[in-house]
C-alpha cells in the first residue's frame, strides 16, 4: 500500500504591520472594555 | 353635560383641565458634570466629558433621584439616603460636590481595588517576575482594572496602539518619560512587556497574530513602560496604593478640563 503523501502544513507570514494593534485606536468596537481592563495587567505593579 | 362612565351612579363629571403634557426628558448635556445622574457602569469610549476625577466618579456611581445605602470597597456605590438627600435629581457633578464636603460619604470613596477579577472582586495576585513555569492558556482571565477606572485603561492601550506604530517605522518617534517617576529597570521593561504580551495573544483579531510587542525596538518598549507608570500615577495610583491594593476617588487629581486623547 503506497505511503500517502503528507502536504507540509505552512503558517502564512503576516508581517507586523498587519497586525491590528499596529493601527490607530479609532475601531473602539475591535476590542471591548473588560479586555482593555485586562490588557493594562494590574497584577504586575507600574 | 359631560358623564361619567357610570352615569346612573355618579353625579355628572365636570370636565377636568386637560392634563399638562409631560415635560419632554432633558437632552444629554455635553458636559457630564451638568448632566444627570444616570445609571452606568463606563463612559463610551466617544464620551469627550472633561474632568478626570469626574469620570471617574460618573463610572463608580449608580444613579437613582434618591440617594440610597452606601456601600463602599467595590467597583461601585450606591449613597444613602439616610445621609444625603436632594431637592431633585442630581447631576453628576452635584452628587460629587456634596459627597466632597460630606466626611462621612467621602470616607466610602477611599478605598477601590487596584485590581480585580470577575465582577470586582478584589485580587491579590501579583507577579513580580516572569513566572518560569507559566502555562499560557486563551480560556484564562487575569486580573483587570475595575471599570470605573476604563480611562485609565483606555489611556495605556492607546499608547501601546501608537507604540506599534515602530512595526512599519523602526525610528517612530515615541519619546518615554524622563521626569516625573521612578526610572524603570530593564527587569521591570521585561515583566511588563511579558504580562501585556500574554494579553495580546489572546485578544486575536480577524485571524491575525497578535502584535509581537517583544520585537518592538528596545528603545519602545520602555518608553511605554514608561508611560504606562505615568499614567498610573496620572490617576493617583502609586508604589503604595499598587501593594495595598487600594486607591481613593481623591488621590485622583480633579483636572477638571482634562479631556481623552484619543478622541
Amino acid at each position: 500500500m503506497p505511503t500517502p503523501v503528507q502536504t507540509p502544513v505552512t503558517t502564512p507570514v503576516i508581517s507586523p504591520s498587519e497586525s491590528p494593534w499596529t493601527e490607530q485606536w479609532t475601531s473602539p468596537d475591535e476590542i471591548c472594555d473588560q479586555q482593555v481592563r485586562e490588557l493594562t495587567s494590574p497584577e504586575v505593579s507600574p | 353635560m359631560p358623564y361619567s362612565w357610570f352615569e346612573n351612579m355618579y353625579t355628572p363629571v365636570e370636565a377636568a383641565d386637560p392634563p399638562p403634557k409631560p415635560s419632554p426628558p432633558p437632552k444629554a448635556d455635553p458636559m457630564l458634570a451638568n448632566r444627570l445622574m444616570r445609571f452606568r457602569s463606563t463612559l463610551p469610549v466617544s464620551e469627550k466629558s472633561a474632568g478626570r476625577r469626574l469620570r471617574v466618579f460618573s463610572m463608580l456611581v449608580k444613579s437613582g433621584s434618591v440617594i440610597t445605602e452606601v456601600r463602599h470597597a467595590s467597583d461601585w456605590v450606591r449613597m444613602g439616603s439616610s445621609i444625603i438627600e436632594f431637592p431633585e435629581e442630581p447631576t453628576y457633578g452635584q452628587a460629587l460636590a456634596a459627597i466632597e464636603n460630606d466626611p462621612e460619604l467621602r470616607s466610602q470613596f477611599t478605598r477601590f481595588p487596584v485590581r480585580v477579577l470577575s465582577y470586582g472582586i478584589p485580587c491579590t495576585d501579583t507577579h513580580d517576575h516572569i513566572p518560569e513555569d507559566y502555562v499560557w492558556e486563551k480560556s484564562t482571565r487575569d486580573p483587570e482594572l475595575p471599570s470605573s477606572l476604563q480611562d485609565l485603561a483606555r489611556i495605556i492601550t492607546f499608547d501601546l496602539s501608537e507604540a506599534c506604530n515602530a512595526f512599519d517605522d523602526p525610528d517612530y518617534f515615541y519619546p518615554g518619560v524622563d521626569e516625573g517617576i521612578e526610572p524603570v529597570t530593564d527587569e521591570h521593561v521585561g515583566l511588563v512587556i511579558w504580562a501585556v504580551q500574554r494579553e495580546l495573544k489572546r485578544e486575536l483579531r480577524r485571524g491575525k497574530p497578535a502584535a509581537p510587542i517583544d520585537a518592538l525596538p528596545w528603545r519602545v518598549q520602555r518608553a511605554f513602560v514608561e508611560r504606562r507608570r505615568l499614567r498610573y500615577q496620572q490617576w493617583g495610583i502609586g508604589r503604595k496604593q499598587w501593594q495595598e491594593n487600594e486607591w481613593s476617588l481623591w488621590d485622583v487629581p480633579e483636572d477638571a478640563d482634562w479631556v481623552p486623547s484619543w478622541i
